[in-house]
């Protein structure tokens, strides 16, 4: 097999293979053995059948479709060593006959991955500020769990806990959803829920009672309303401790504290490892969502043209590309949605590869992280620790997955090194959603 | 008599009979009426080829039984047919029967 290379653009390599009547010969005879075992000729014993009763059997086809099939898995089996191939090779041309065959080949390389770095900003929530609230939420909950409760007599106010007993009636079917049930409420000021709001000013052995109409049920006509009978049965003034050191010594003798200032310090301690463990998953996200804004490809559009004829042709084997299309208004729309869908993925892939690849970072993964990581997937797939570590190191199609989530995961913190940090005022404006984001692990 | 491709009715291919053209002899079947003179025209002049010499085998039908059909079951005979065994002059082919294209 003679192989020319016939020309170049961006990723794509043409190739042109050329067999002489040797090689076709050799691919006559494996058509005509597999063709003897598959079928039976009349006149003719199983097995049996002369090459070139096939070739006036099949006529043209017989180089056309089996000869050429045997050459294209030459051609396969050439190129599989083939560094940095991208896709399957994509046979743009062939010419057979019994004497010569000539087949051109695109072969789509894995194309060059130009990062601009300066492109990825990443926004990180300033630590002493999330630490500052951390510790204070966390003072907060303390008061409130030792709150001291003193009945009361007199109407309910803010910030007192009242116990309760519901009766909820649906007014159209009159069927009873909550039968005297027995609740305790805390009446914070800005809990917005109607049964706060019309608890505040009862007294014990009162009885509340509203209707309530819930607008994101049922239709504009149909809103269902429920009436809501509510029996005081005690109400309780909060007295809320004040964090001093007797409260640490005394309330909160298993932690072994003598101080406020060792319980703030614990408190601190405990909320940095959890920044720490959230903002580098935080800042992980954002690169990889920045990643394909930030990367440009040497890749030429027919390259992208074939992985996309590729994917639907995958799909369409397995009756799922109808299904795909129909989320879009059309064809084409569809096709464009794989199309950039596929740039993106790539953009990403190829850079972590060459990030991966100038600095040295392997896809191979010790033990040790293995476990690490089986530590953290554990809660998301709902099973113990134990069991997550098993699963990791045994089962061989969950192991690489977890290898190269591990794998990416160290590409990014790499690419952490480089990208520009931007502090974020958590304080302001959008404080809530931060800390919240921070507190939550 | 008739057309040449009436005298001719088709080649046989069978491994007998393909193992055969090494030694340049076709099998035919041929019509029943054709004699030996007939046919050695007609294939010289169909192939455009020399013909040395043409043996002829007239098949005898065969008894068959369509077993598998209950009451519909029948039983009789193969068609009866001419064999042709047709031996080329040295030197000659019939590409047509070769499988080249």
């Amino acid at each position: 097999m003679e192989i020319k290379e016939v020309g170049v653009e961006k990723n794509i390599v043409t190739k042109e293979f050329i067999f002489d009547r040797n090689e076709i010969e050799i691919a006559e005879r494996r058509v005509a053995n597999e063709l003897n075992r598959k079928y039976t000729v009349e006149g003719f014993r199983k097995g049996k059948v002369p090459l070139s009763i096939f070739k006036m059997r099949f006529g043209k086809d017989f180089y056309d479709v089996f000869v050429y099939e045997k050459l294209v898995d030459m051609i396969y089996e050439s190129v599989k060593n083939e560094p940095n191939l991208l896709l399957i090779p994509e046979i743009v041309k062939k010419e057979i006959s019994s004497e010569k065959a000539i087949i051109t080949v695109n072969l789509h390389k894995k194309p060059v991955a130009n990062i601009d770095f300066s492109k990825i900003k990443v926004r990180v929530a300033n630590k002493e500020q999330v630490l500052d609230n951390y510790v204070d939420l966390r003072l907060k909950s303390l008061q409130e769990e030792h709150a001291v409760l003193e009945p009361k007599e007199g109407p309910a106010e803010y910030n007192d806990l009242v116990r309760a007993k519901i009766s909820v009636t649906n007014n159209d079917s009159g069927k009873v959803l909550i039968d005297g049930n027995e609740d305790e409420f805390v009446l914070y000021e800005d809990d917005e829920r109607p049964i706060i709001k019309n608890l505040v000013g009862h007294k014990k052995g009162e009885v509340v009672e509203y209707d309530r109409n819930f607008e994101n049920q049922g239709t504009e006509n149909n809103m269902p309303s429920y009436h809501y009978k509510i029996e005081i049965l005690e109400v309780y003034k909060r007295n809320l401790p004040e964090i001093t050191d007797d409260f640490v010594k005394t309330s909160l003798a298993e932690m072994h504290l003598e101080t406020v200032e060792q319980l703030k310090e614990k408190f601190k301690e405990e909320g940095e490892k959890i920044y720490e463990k959230e903002i580098k998953g935080s800042i992980r996200e954002q690169i990889q969502t920045a990643l394909s804004l930030a990367t440009d490809l040497f890749i030429s559009d027919k390259t992208i043209d074939y992985a996309v004829k590729l994917i639907v042709a995958n799909m369409k084997e397995e009756n799922k590309y109808a299904d795909f299309v129909k989320k879009y208004e059309s064809e084409e729309k569809a096709i464009e949605a794989l199309k950039e869908y596929y740039v993106n993925e790539l953009k990403k892939e190829t850079a972590i590869d060459k990030v991966a690849k100038e600095n040295n970072i392997e896809r191979k993964v010790s033990e040790q992280e293995l476990e690490e990581y089986a530590v953290l997937l554990a809660p998301y797939w709902g099973i113990s620790v134990e069991r997550a570590k098993v699963l990791v190191k045994e089962k061989p199609e969950v192991r690489s997955e977890v290898e190269e989530m591990i794998f990416i995961d160290k590409v990014l913190d790499k690419i952490s090194e480089f990208v520009e940090k931007e502090i974020v005022d958590v304080n302001s404006g959008k404080e809530g959603e931060e800390s919240e984001k921070n507190e939550e692990g | 008599m008739k057309n040449y491709a009436d005298i001719v009715i088709r080649p046989i291919v069978g491994e007998k009979a393909y193992y055969a053209r090494e030694d340049r002899k076709y099998v035919f079947e041929v019509a029943k009426e054709a004699n030996k003179l007939q046919i050695k025209e007609a294939i010289e002049k169909l192939f455009n080829v020399k013909v040395d010499k043409v043996n002829v085998v007239n098949v005898k039908p065969k008894p068959k039984r369509d077993i598998r059909r209950g009451a519909l079951a029948r039983e009789g005979y193969t068609k009866s047919w001419k064999k042709a065994v047709v031996t080329l002059k040295k030197g000659y082919t019939i590409k047509e029967l070769e499988g080249e294209h």
